[in-house]
């Protein structure tokens, strides 16, 4: 007997069974949907769920509805769903990070708001502060000078008979420029008055008293120069105000470094060089200048006290009336001195020491 | 000039009404429509936003094509298309409105630091200042030991 084996499967067959497992077989996955379900589980999500959970979600419902759609047999739908999803995703993200934006925004602003205060208060505490050492260096100044002066004797030699003439000069025309600046600021106060009136009798009568007596006068002279303008200044001064002086000062430095800004007992001071001409009238330069110092001084209601400082040798220029003149119908009130040259303290150069040098002294309270 | 001021009391009532007309605008205008306004909103030109514009007018474009295709499967996918390109041009309104944000969020930094830098000053000028007193005190106390303490102001008077 022998067995029949069984031959190869009939055509029909094969192509029934084929048909029947492609009818069968899932539909494939559309690749943007792959994409979308990564999206939604990746690490970056999470932290874009925790910061706009309603962006999120929207996201991930619009993934489920690709999703559905691809089970129910709709790979074209679900494509467009998925694809949509995919920039829900991206939206969900950035308002994430508008969320991060907005609250380090708001975190700056507070921050903002708490330093502009600190500002302010550490201003005012500075101004006060400022007020009450102010006050106690006018104090400290007046003080020092009024301290009993070491008697100067007389004798010494020809020498020193002559340094100290030349000493009192110098001191009796610092305490002239002192007691001018007082009566900037006070016209009316008759002891500043008087005591500028003392100070230029003293001043003409200088020659004619002995080296020690007028080295002691013109140190008295300065003194009481110094007093007056102090007492001036308190008397106007309001405990509010910050030093006008300080505040002026710092906001001129860069503005008018090249004529070396500084602070003395009369204000603050700008110095210029060679501003006169051989005519003895302002140059070019010169008017520039005043252009630049003139809104300055009325802008801060100033007074100006213009000092003109010569040797022997230089021409006397002739402008300085004209000046004060010029600068009075300005709405300044100032005066101008034409003085002998004295050491000066600032350092020049040999060029600059030939040239005749003007003060421009701004006059504060 | 009565008029005007019952009209300024009553601006609730107009903001809201105002705020009902846009809304009611918006929703009745179709979403195509709706996506080229907001496309011809003004944005920052950067590679992202100029992303998302283009995307969105790509979406627009196949949406036509869907709508008018042939197939049923095609045109179902038409209305979807046309919402994606919604999404993109609201991003590219949402990329602007993130672009000010940071903006002003770099600007509000920088006038931190620039108020820092200010109380940093302030600290050392007060400090200074201080500094200035006491010694003026103490020089003032050695040429007269009893009389500044009439003009001088109490230590904890300045204290911060």
């Amino acid at each position: 007997m022998t067995a029949r084996l069984p031959g190869p499967p009939p055509s029909w067959l094969v192509l029934l069974l084929t048909c029947l497992f492609a009818a069968c077989a899932s539909l494939p996955r559309p690749v943007v949907l792959d994409r979308s379900l990564s999206t939604s589980k990746s690490t970056a999500m999470a932290d874009v769920q925790q910061r706009a959970p309603q962006a999120f979600a929207r996201a991930e419902q619009l993934r489920l509805k690709a999703e559905e759609a691809l089970s129910n047999d709709k790979p074209v739908l679900s494509e467009a769903l998925a694809e949509q999803a995919l920039v829900a995703f991206e939206r969900a993200a950035l308002q994430a990070r508008m969320v991060q934006v907005r609250q380090r925004l708001a975190k700056t602003k507070v921050e903002v708001e708490r330093r502009t205060q600190q500002v302010a208060e550490l201003a005012a505490l500075q101004t006060r502060a400022a007020e009450a050492t102010k006050q106690l260096e006018l104090r400290l100044e007046i003080e020092k000078h009024a301290l009993p002066r070491a008697a100067i004797e007389p004798g010494g030699g020809v020498r020193r008979a002559t340094a100290r003439v030349e000493a009192a000069r110098s001191i009796v025309q610092s305490a002239q420029l002192l007691c001018v600046a007082a009566k900037l600021l006070a016209p009316e106060n008759a002891t500043v008055v008087r005591v500028l009136r003392e100070v230029e009798d003293l001043a003409s009568s200088l020659q004619t008293l002995q080296p020690h007596e007028a080295l002691a006068q013109a140190m008295d002279a300065r003194m009481r120069c110094l007093t007056v303008l102090s007492e001036v200044r308190s008397e106007d001064r309001t405990l509010s105000s910050a030093d006008p002086a300080d505040a002026l000062l710092s906001k001129l430095s860069p503005s008018l470094a090249e004529l070396r800004p500084h602070r003395d007992d009369r204000g603050i001071v700008l110095t210029a060089y060679d501003i006169w001409s051989e005519a003895g009238e302002l140059t070019r330069q010169g008017r520039e200048l005043l252009d630049r110092i003139v809104p300055i001084a009325r802008t801060n209601d100033l007074n100006m006290l213009v000092v003109v400082y010569r040797d022997g040798k230089q021409a006397l220029p002739r402008a300085p009336n004209d000046l004060e003149q010029v600068l009075l119908s300005a709405g300044i009130d100032a005066s101008v001195q034409v003085v002998a040259e004295l050491p000066s303290l600032l350092e020049v150069s040999s060029g600059q020491a030939r040239q005749v040098r003007t003060e421009f002294v701004l006059v504060t309270q | 000039m009565q008029s005007i001021h019952s009209l300024l009391r009553r601006w609730p009532v107009w903001s809201l009404t105002s705020l009902f007309a846009v809304s009611t605008w918006a929703a009745t205008q179709p979403l195509g429509e709706r996506v080229t306004t907001l496309l011809a909103q003004q944005a920052p030109a950067t590679a992202e936003t100029e992303r998302a514009e283009r995307m969105a007018r790509d979406a627009l474009e196949r949406a036509k094509r869907a709508a008018a295709s042939e197939q049923a499967a095609l045109r179902e996918s038409a209305d979807v298309l046309v919402e994606t390109a919604h999404e993109w041009a609201q991003l590219r309104a949402e990329l602007s409105e993130l672009d000010k944000l940071e903006k002003r969020s770099v600007e509000a930094q920088a006038r931190l630091q620039e108020l820092d830098s200010q109380l940093k000053r302030e600290q050392a000028h007060l400090e200074e200042t201080e500094a200035r007193r006491g010694r003026a005190l103490a020089e003032l106390e050695k040429l007269a030991p009893t009389s500044p303490s009439s003009t001088a102001t109490p230590e904890t008077e300045l204290q911060p």
